[in-house]
């Protein structure tokens, strides 16, 4: 017998209307390749002792990127065009081998989160809390730090291949209830590892089919930089403050709404082994309760 | 479809079916975004099954999205849900969704922890029977009826934002983080 309750929700589950977003054949295929692809360089990552990329531009190499720093750049033009500091960019974003340190304030979370293993579904407020993380670009292992005026919690992510699959692990700690959580599982194909950064290909995406302008220049964390204004063709805008000797990213700006945006600041550590340490190792304080375990 | 290009033959696909499996995607995800996703998701194992999937794909793009759905699926972590370099902006609503009704009932739905949303998608929107529901979810019948029972218990007590499009910004303490009402079974 279905009730009139049941017979509403039908009825405003048929309402709505459904819009293919463009292009999503193409999407798909080139996204099932990306994580074909992905998987390969993951596997080389894992592999690589010293990485050297030489990046080569207008037939010069012009810089070198070694562990634990960016090499100072050669010289550069006088004027920075937006074409010049793209392609410089994206030689930066894949070659550091650093921790990447990302921080941010006044964090807007409004949706849900967590992979299919990890399934944690969460809205936080504006303005309240604090995140930091830190990835390990080698290992893709990741660390992060979410502090509210009443919490922190702590989590740490760790992937690896299997073969076809990645798997990936999570230990989350809560300092107010004083728990710990434990998930695992193997990633639904697609979908990407975790991340505590914009991703280089994410970024990739973004230069790629982006408007550029450079549209101002000020001093980050005390790092000459320059904004490359990034406007995408759905209209939304990113701001990708960017180190004028290192080209390294250093800060990102994503206006998400009028009232929201959302900056992170990015520093690159020199890659200790306590912070790698710390990065892939979860510390679970004594006495602390295990809850949530999942496989 | 082994041998054919598969960007036509999935667009051809997708002209032919793909509104109406957005529109069950994005029920089972409880976002448009998420629907979005979710369908690219299982289409994306479609394309990696592709020599091995004969006739009309559909049903097993729609039972992809059914696992993906109970399985909690989320294809963006943190992070990069945070960023619009991948389509996430439903997940902030402007103003004008905020104010749509016609999305109110996916705001409800994505209330819901996944199993409950997809066997109410499943018995209320694809019109399964509750066999075929438990078919199509792993579980038992009376799994799928509990798990029923529940959801519209659940629903009826959330039904007051569907009279009322107010943005659904429903804040969650931070110690939510680290429940698991998303995964944890119904």
């Amino acid at each position: 017998m279905t009730t009139d309750f049941e017979s509403d929700l039908r009825a405003k589950m048929a309402r709505i209307t459904p819009t293919l977003p463009p292009g999503l054949a193409q999407e798909v295929v080139q996204s099932h390749r990306r994580h074909q692809q992905s998987r390969r360089k993951a596997t080389r990552a894992l592999m690589a002792v010293v990485p050297a990329v030489a990046l080569v531009v207008g037939g010069a190499a012009v810089a070198a990127h070694r562990t634990g720093s960016a090499s100072p750049a050669a010289t550069h033009p006088a004027v920075l065009t937006a074409d010049y500091v793209k392609k410089k960019v994206e030689g930066t974003l894949s070659s550091t081998n650093d921790i990447v340190e990302v921080t941010g304030n006044g964090f807007v979370f409004l949706h849900s989160a967590g992979s299919s293993i990890n399934p944690v579904n969460y809205v936080v407020t504006s303005g309240t809390y604090a995140v930091t993380a830190w990835t390990d670009p080698v290992t893709g292992n990741l660390q992060t730090v979410i502090k509210s005026p009443t919490d922190v919690v702590t989590t740490w992510t760790t992937s690896h291949e299997v073969g076809e699959q990645v798997s990936q692990k999570s230990v989350t700690v809560d300092a107010a209830t004083k728990t710990a959580s434990i998930s695992a599982g193997v990633l639904s194909p697609g979908e990407l590892p975790a991340s505590g950064y914009a991703s280089p290909q994410q970024l990739k995406e973004a230069l790629a089919t982006g408007q550029l302008t450079i549209t101002n220049k000020s001093a980050i964390d005390g790092q000459s930089a320059v904004d490359l204004h990034v406007r995408n063709v759905n209209g939304s805008t990113l701001d990708l403050w960017v180190n004028t000797r290192t080209f390294q990213l250093v800060k990102l700006v994503e206006p998400l709404t009028s009232a929201v945006t959302v900056t992170d600041y990015y520093h690159y550590l020199p890659r200790t082994k306590s912070l790698v340490d710390q990065v892939s190792t979860p510390q679970i304080p004594a006495g602390y309760r295990q809850v949530g375990t999942s496989k | 479809m082994d041998g054919e290009e598969p960007v036509a033959t999935l667009e051809q696909f997708l002209a032919e079916r793909g509104e109406p499996l957005l529109h069950t995607a994005i029920l089972l995800a409880g976002s448009r975004a998420g629907g979005e996703d979710l369908l690219q998701s299982a289409l994306e194992r479609l394309v990696h099954r592709w020599k091995k999937i004969e006739g009309n794909p559909e049903g097993y793009v729609r039972t992809t999205l059914y696992n993906l759905a109970v399985d909690g699926w989320r294809r963006e972590t943190s992070w990069r849900a945070r960023l619009g370099l991948i389509a996430t902006h439903d997940a902030v609503p402007d103003e004008a969704t905020a104010v749509d009704d016609r999305d109110a009932i996916i705001r409800l739905l994505h209330q819901l922890p996944p199993r409950q949303r997809t066997v109410i998608v499943l018995r209320y929107w694809e019109d399964l029977t509750e066999a075929e529901t438990a078919k199509a979810m792993g579980c038992r019948v009376g799994t799928v009826k509990a798990t029923t029972s529940r959801a519209l218990q659940r629903l009826r007590e959330l039904s007051a934002p569907v009279d009322d499009p107010a943005p659904a910004q429903h804040a969650i303490e931070l110690s939510a983080l680290t429940s698991d009402p998303a995964g944890s079974p119904a």
